[in-house]
């Protein structure tokens, strides 16, 4: 009956006051103000704000005192959503301006809704980071609200804004804490900040569109729509905001646009899913086009008693309010506020089982926020599992917090770090941002340190296998060195024979049988041969030492050529070297034995000198030798030498060169010398040189010359060597001292020097036995390598 | 028990015959120079000859050969002449004793012949049962040539 009439008089008044505006103005202001009010009044009655807002306004424009703070508040809405944020601001500085009056503090929310306005009029900006001040105000915030000191957390909250006003975590935990209490205005002033400050922040979207999709206001639900479609462009993996959205259209009345969103949903949904949306789907595929604008808004049947049950909550009458929400619930189940206040009330009832109950029938996948105070929840009871799966849910639902608090849960992990990746990408200045921050930072620091490590690991490798690829291929063999310098065999072949001799002979000599003489169950012999073994290994003239000392040698000879020898890669002295090893290394345990050693380092010391004996076996001696003589050796050939007899004559037919010896036979015989064959040759273009120069001082004379060749032996070492005899008929005197050294003049002397050199001898002697024609013989003897004449 | 006559300028090879060869094969006496072996040779029974080759510690007059005629050869080089001795003792050595030996003398010369056939041929003319040692023989090959 009062409702009735409540309208019959707003009819009246609506009517008067509409008239009055329309005709002729009205002399009496103050009669003008007081219908404009009341109008204003019926208006919202009858919940028709914008009706009230206008005449709300034009009493302002008369009598502005006389608006209250509630009034100015509705014009600021109104203002707000006609787009005219500049009014609106004006207006809620006209409520600071009232609460200043009154010398009362204005509620926070207020300045923050003021700033936000400003913010949305100064356009997108980049919000500076919160102070340290703002940040610990938050972080109290948050333990406050943990712990349900709400009033104290509320504060803290706004504190954080007002010191960093674009704090979008701060705003973002006010919105929800206002909106758990079931302050709805604050709330939705709270997200806007949010929004504001990160219009692109998707929980702040998310929470923003859902209240005022509960609010009665058409305006407040387009702008819900509209902020959820935003929602659906930053995530458009999230199936759930599509089905919302779709849902939403369709009560709005746009059922193609419903249609458009639920098609997208179930294009990517599962069967499940899609069976589920098959009668709202051909429900919305029945609807007409031309009736999609004009189906009637939904309102919740609950919303009447939850209104009423907010309203005794904050009386303290929590029994009579949980009674009302139950009837909510009833009304309507889906009406989450409902359960959500009910467990707010449990909880300050300290039931907490109920109260988990009413959490869990709060939940919506449309609002993430169910899910944060499930979780906390159950996190304060130490429910992990129960929290992982909550957080999971809400991290479907779409909760970028839920993201880092299962990071936290799942710490130590590499999914951990993954998941405050994800965080970070979505909230780089959210709430667990610098948390988030360091664990992702430190990751990526350990995968760097790790991958530097390897990197440097690999360096190393790299490296140390570089070290041995140029350890074992750098440098040169001793092949290689002669096969560049064969002059140097000759040089080196004291060193090599030294080698031979006190190396590889004594060293198999003393070694081959080491297991036999260590091994052996007499231990005063074992202990004698190991004393011997010993001494002569590692004694001043030892093998060790000697075999050490030669390698050395042969390095530095090579050195001073400018060679750097790599025995590693020398075939023959790499086992000399591998022995010299093996040696060195038993002699710990060799000179160990008298005193005594275990079954199982002996058997390790026996091995280790059978291998050097191993190493150090005849062919090594014999291979250095046959390396020796490859390098500097020539074969003595008939044609090389009348070749060279050529040459030194020059033009024209040469004098005759007569073979002699084994010159003579057929074919003639070729031995091979220890000697280079450039030094050959020298020695022979100087001898054929100063024969024709010397029978060129002879007038008239016809010279001939003579080669003899012949093999002989030293009768008491049986060495092999080549005599061989240079016969002419040049009648000038010549004397072996002479070719000594002191007929330099005549090429002789280096004749001399280089027979000395390869270990030759040189004389003058009489003709070859049955050649006296000619007068005198250049005799010359070089030992001869043994080997037959191919 | 054979009894072996060494003939080499340090105690190398009797040090390793003595230590090292199995116990009761053979018994080895030692001597420096070609004199003190030829003495030897004259006043005890042996059953075979060592020579070492190299006697680069033995003083040159000690040395067996003819040093001056080695002078001469090598044009009055005796450095050279000393360094041929010294290098080739053994076979100096070899040289000296072998007109006292009999023809079944087994006589061992520290000298890897493997190379040198001939050479050896050759030696083995005068000293029929003339064996080289081949390097990296063991003692025990080394008695066996005995």
């Amino acid at each position: 009956l009062r409702g009735a009439f409540l309208a019959v008089f707003l009819l009246a008044v609506s009517a008067t006051v509409a008239v009055s505006q329309d005709s002729q103005p009205c002399p009496d202001e103050v009669d003008l103000v007081l219908l404009s009010f009341q109008a204003a009044d019926a208006a919202l009655v009858a919940g028709d704000e914008e009706t009230a807002a206008r005449h709300l306004a034009a009493a302002a424009q008369v009598a502005p005192e006389l608006i209250g703070a509630e009034e100015r508040l509705l014009l600021a809405r109104q203002a707000e959503l006609a787009g005219n944020r500049k009014g609106a601001q004006v207006q809620l500085a006209h409520i600071q301006t009232l609460f200043m009056r009154r010398q009362e503090r204005p509620p926070e929310w207020l300045k923050l809704k003021i700033l936000q306005l400003e913010m949305e009029q100064a356009g997108p900006r980049v919000l500076a980071p919160p102070s340290p001040e703002a940040q610990d105000a938050f972080a109290r915030a948050k333990t406050a609200a943990r712990a349900e000191r709400s009033d104290q957390a509320l504060l803290l909250y706004r504190k954080a804004l007002r010191l960093s006003p674009g704090y979008v975590e701060a705003a973002l935990a006010l919105g929800t804490l206002e909106s758990r209490l079931g302050h709805s205005p604050e709330a939705i002033a709270a997200y806007r900040t949010a929004v504001a400050a990160d219009p692109d922040r998707y929980e702040a979207l998310v929470s923003l569109s859902d209240l005022l999709w509960e609010e009665p206001d058409r305006e407040l639900k387009a702008e819900s729509l509209r902020l959820l479609d935003h929602a659906i462009e930053l995530r458009p993996d999230l199936l759930r905001i599509r089905k919302e959205s779709a849902e939403r259209w369709a009560d709005w009345g746009d059922a193609a646009t419903a249609l458009e969103r639920l098609s997208a949903y179930r294009d990517r949904a599962t069967p499940e899913e899609r069976a589920a949306t098959d009668r709202r789907w051909q429900q919305l595929r029945a609807v007409r086009p031309d009736a999609t604008t004009s189906a009637p808004e939904s309102s919740s049947r609950a919303k009447i008693p939850f209104g009423i049950a907010r309203r005794l909550y904050e009386q303290g009458s929590f029994e009579e309010a949980l009674e009302k929400l139950a009837q909510a619930e009833r009304d309507d189940p889906t009406f989450s506020p409902a359960p959500d206040l009910a467990a707010t009330i449990y909880l300050a009832m300290k039931d907490d089982v109920r109260a988990e109950a009413a959490l869990r029938r709060a939940l919506r996948p449309s609002d993430v926020r169910t899910y944060e105070r499930l979780a906390n929840f159950l996190e304060r009871h130490g429910r992990t599992a129960d929290v992982t799966k909550t957080w999971e849910d809400a991290e479907r639902a779409g909760l970028t917090k839920a993201l880092a608090r299962l990071a936290q849960l799942q710490r130590g992990t590499r999914n951990s770090v993954a998941l405050y990746r994800r965080y970070l990408e979505q909230a780089p200045n959210g709430e667990f941002a610098d948390e988030a921050g360091a664990v992702v930072g430190e990751a990526d620091r350990r995968q760097r340190f790790a991958l530097s490590t390897a990197s440097a690991v690999g360096l190393v490798a790299l490296g140390v296998l570089g070290a041995a690829l140029y350890l074992r291929l750098s440098g040169a063999t001793l092949a290689g060195w002669l096969a560049k310098e064969p002059g140097q065999a000759r040089e080196i072949r004291p060193l090599v024979g030294r080698l031979r001799h006190e190396v590889l002979k004594h060293g198999g000599l003393l070694l081959t049988d080491a297991r036999t003489r260590l091994g052996g169950d007499d231990a005063l012999a074992r202990s004698e041969a190991a004393q011997l073994l010993a001494s002569r290994l590692y004694g001043e003239r030892g093998l060790v030492t000697q075999a050490t000392a030669l390698l050395d040698e042969l390095k530095a000879a090579a050195r001073r050529r400018g060679f750097t020898l790599n025995f590693r890669k020398d075939p023959i002295l790499s086992r000399v070297k591998q022995a010299v090893a093996e040696l060195k290394r038993s002699r710990r345990t060799l000179e160990g034995v008298p005193r005594g050693v275990s079954e199982k380092a002996l058997r390790n010391l026996t091995a280790r000198l059978e291998r050097a004996a191993t190493a150090l076996n005849p062919a090594t001696g014999n291979q250095l030798g046959h390396l020796l003589d490859d390098a500097a050796s020539t074969r003595v050939s008939w044609d090389d030498l009348t070749r060279l007899f050529a040459s030194a004559h020059g033009r024209g037919e040469p004098p005759p060169l007569e073979p002699l010896g084994f010159f003579a036979e057929d074919p003639p015989a070729s031995p091979r010398l220890r000697m280079e064959p450039q030094d050959w040759e020298t020695i022979w273009r100087n001898l054929f040189t100063n024969a024709l120069h010397e029978s060129e001082t002879r007038a008239g004379l016809a010279l001939r010359l003579g080669l003899l060749g012949e093999r002989q032996s030293d009768p008491i070492t049986g060495q092999e060597s080549v005599r061989f005899v240079l016969a002419d008929n040049i009648p000038r005197a010549l004397t072996a001292d002479m070719i000594r050294g002191r007929a330099a003049e005549r090429g002789l002397g280096v004749v001399a020097d280089l027979v000395r050199k390869h270990d030759g001898l040189v004389d003058v002697g009489p003709p070859p036995r049955g050649r006296e024609t000619y007068l005198k013989g250049i005799v010359l003897e070089f030992p001869a390598l043994e080997e037959e004449t191919p | 028990v054979k009894r072996i006559l060494i003939v080499e300028d340090g105690t190398e090879y009797l040090d390793a015959f003595t230590r090292l060869s199995a116990p009761g094969s053979a018994t080895f006496v030692r001597t420096g120079s070609l004199a003190e072996a030829l003495a030897r040779l004259d006043a005890e029974p042996f059953d075979g000859l060592f020579l070492d080759v190299v006697f680069d510690r033995t003083p040159v007059d000690e040395l067996a050969g003819d040093l001056d005629a080695l002078i001469t050869r090598f044009g009055g080089d005796r450095e050279r002449a000393v360094r041929q001795l010294a290098e080739n003792q053994g076979f100096y050595v070899l040289d000296a004793v072998a007109p006292r030996l009999p023809a079944e003398f087994p006589v061992v010369i520290a000298y890897d012949f493997s190379d040198e056939p001939q050479r050896f041929e050759r030696l083995r003319k005068r000293v029929p049962r003339l064996s080289g040692l081949p390097d990296g023989a063991s003692i025990s090959k080394a008695l066996e040539l005995f």
